[in-house]
């Protein structure tokens, strides 16, 4: 394992309404980092913190070795970055970011730039008010993997993109990281993308980690557990988590290492990430 | 350096990017303007007044088109740190004052040269340079720091207000001590250091607003 491109530590940020507490993950070289979690959970605030876009009450980030703001301002070079909502004039056309954007980036390489354009078929004439929303993430990436970049912060970059354009991106993403001291954090609901590239994962809720670390812990972390209607015990009605009833039974999330507590009757599966997301996200109330 | 330039080339493009024909409207208005005035001289001091008034404006463009197109988050992905990006608005105002000045000393020139009633009076020439570049720096003074600070569409008064005030603050000066340049000569010096110290001010209060700005 490489070194760690980001580090965050016990970040700390309150809102009115919303607090992120103590967010703490590491991302190292050479891998794929899912941030995940419903809406409202915190990722584009974290995200934003990494980018220094708001100041954290307290905690630590280390990006590219760097853990102060102007430190980190310096090294933006280095990274891709692709953000939720319009980010360009809406006058501009496509080659019109290559001309202003560009010379920010010393290894900025106008060539890669328009092949990502014909490769994302990126239509350069219309201004970028008038491309549709999958063009202008699109417009996004082919900016963010122009300058070569060490690490892409991706906030909901599938948002937008048709299923054939999701899995170029997904491609595009594992052709990134194969030198192994490069790495990607994306933060996505599309959880069945994620799945097929992603190495680690980092799981937010009401702005808390519920979980990080590889996909392969976290998904071994749990079972899918299913019985009729009378094997939900109120032992297990108390400890299932995201549990669903029907007239023919019930299904939920159960943790591995209490796996011993269930009756033979009960059904175990591997567990999905997406089943995961949803299990946590429901926060164990029983649904109909 | 060079990030400094690049910064100001986006804020220049919020002036010359967008709607043709707002571009050929401008240029249409500035033609017909020194056509009345290369006719009748008498109207180069309140149209050069008015160019003046009508181009400062231009100074809020790039904040208007930073907070629609929401380029705060283009800046965040741009390695610059923040205070590059206070000082590239200041200096497009800085530019902006130039090419206001520019203007208001085309009008002035055409009408010395009008067909009826020249412009004789080289003090009106140097009257509206004078008052045009002060009113300029004081708008980038004054709205600057609250632009930056809370974005266009939080504080669209800031845009007009600090203007709207120093004029009538301007003219009630004039009418009620009757300033004139001549009366002002003595103090120019001290009026020039003074300015150029409130600029700098507001440029450094802007560098710490910006600093402790969220987006």
């Amino acid at each position: 394992m490489g070194a760690d491109l980001l580090t965050v530590t016990n970040l700390n940020k309150q809102y009115a309404e919303f607090q992120l507490a103590d967010v703490s993950f590491q991302l190292p070289a050479g891998y794929i980092m899912g941030f995940i979690g419903p809406n409202g959970a915190g990722k584009t605030t974290t995200i934003k913190a990494i980018l220094d876009m708001i100041r954290p009450d307290t905690g630590q980030i280390e990006l590219l070795g760097q853990t102060t703001p102007q430190g980190r301002e310096s090294v933006r070079d280095q990274i891709g970055i692709v953000l939720d909502g319009p980010v360009y004039p809406d006058s501009w056309r496509a080659e019109t970011v290559s001309r202003y954007v560009g010379p920010f980036f010393p290894s900025w390489d106008p060539d890669k730039f328009k092949e990502l354009l014909q490769d994302f078929a990126i239509p350069t004439k219309p201004k970028y008010r008038d491309l549709s929303t999958g063009a202008k993430i699109k417009l996004q990436l082919a900016a963010a993997f122009a300058h070569h970049p060490r690490l892409l912060i991706l906030d909901e970059p599938t948002s937008g993109l048709d299923p054939i354009a999701r899995d170029e991106l997904i491609g595009i993403l594992q052709d990134f990281i194969s030198d192994g001291q490069r790495s990607v954090l994306i933060s996505t609901h599309d959880v069945l993308e994620l799945a097929k590239v992603a190495d680690y994962v980092t799981y937010l809720l009401a702005g808390k980690v519920t979980f990080t670390g590889s996909l392969d812990e976290l998904l071994d972390r749990y079972v899918m557990i299913k019985g009729g209607p009378n094997d939900l015990t109120p032992a297990i009605q108390a400890n299932i988590i995201g549990l669903q009833r029907s007239v023919v039974g019930f299904a939920g999330i159960w943790p591995t290492d209490q796996i011993a507590t269930l009756p033979a009757s009960i059904v175990q599966e591997p567990v999905d990430l997406e089943s995961l997301m949803i299990a946590f996200g429901k926060g164990g109330r029983p649904h109909a | 350096m060079h990030d400094l330039v690049k910064l100001v080339s986006l804020d220049l493009s919020s002036l010359f990017a967008g709607n043709s024909r707002y571009r050929w409207g401008s240029m249409l208005a500035l033609v017909i303007t020194l056509g009345l005035v290369f006719l009748n001289g008498d109207l180069s001091t309140p149209l050069a007044g008015g160019i003046i008034g009508a181009s400062i404006g231009i100074l809020i463009l790039p904040f208007i088109s930073t907070d629609r197109s929401g380029l705060e988050k283009l800046y965040a992905m741009l390695p610059i740190q923040r205070h590059t990006i206070v000082a590239s608005h200041y200096l497009f105002g800085l530019i902006v004052t130039i090419l206001i000045d520019g203007l208001a000393m085309l009008i002035i020139g055409v009408g010395t040269i009008a067909r009826f009633n020249p412009v004789r009076d080289a003090q009106s020439f140097w009257g509206i340079l004078l008052f045009g570049t002060g009113l300029v720096l004081f708008q980038i003074m004054l709205s600057f720091p609250i632009m930056i600070f809370l974005g266009y569409q939080r504080a669209p008064l800031a845009a007009y207000l600090p203007v709207t005030l120093v004029l009538v603050i301007v003219i009630f000066l004039e009418r009620s001590l009757n300033l004139t340049l001549t009366s002002m000569r003595p103090w120019l010096g001290l009026m020039a250091v003074v300015l150029v110290l409130l600029f700098a001010f507001s440029w450094w209060i802007s560098t710490v607003l910006y600093d402790k700005r969220e987006f």
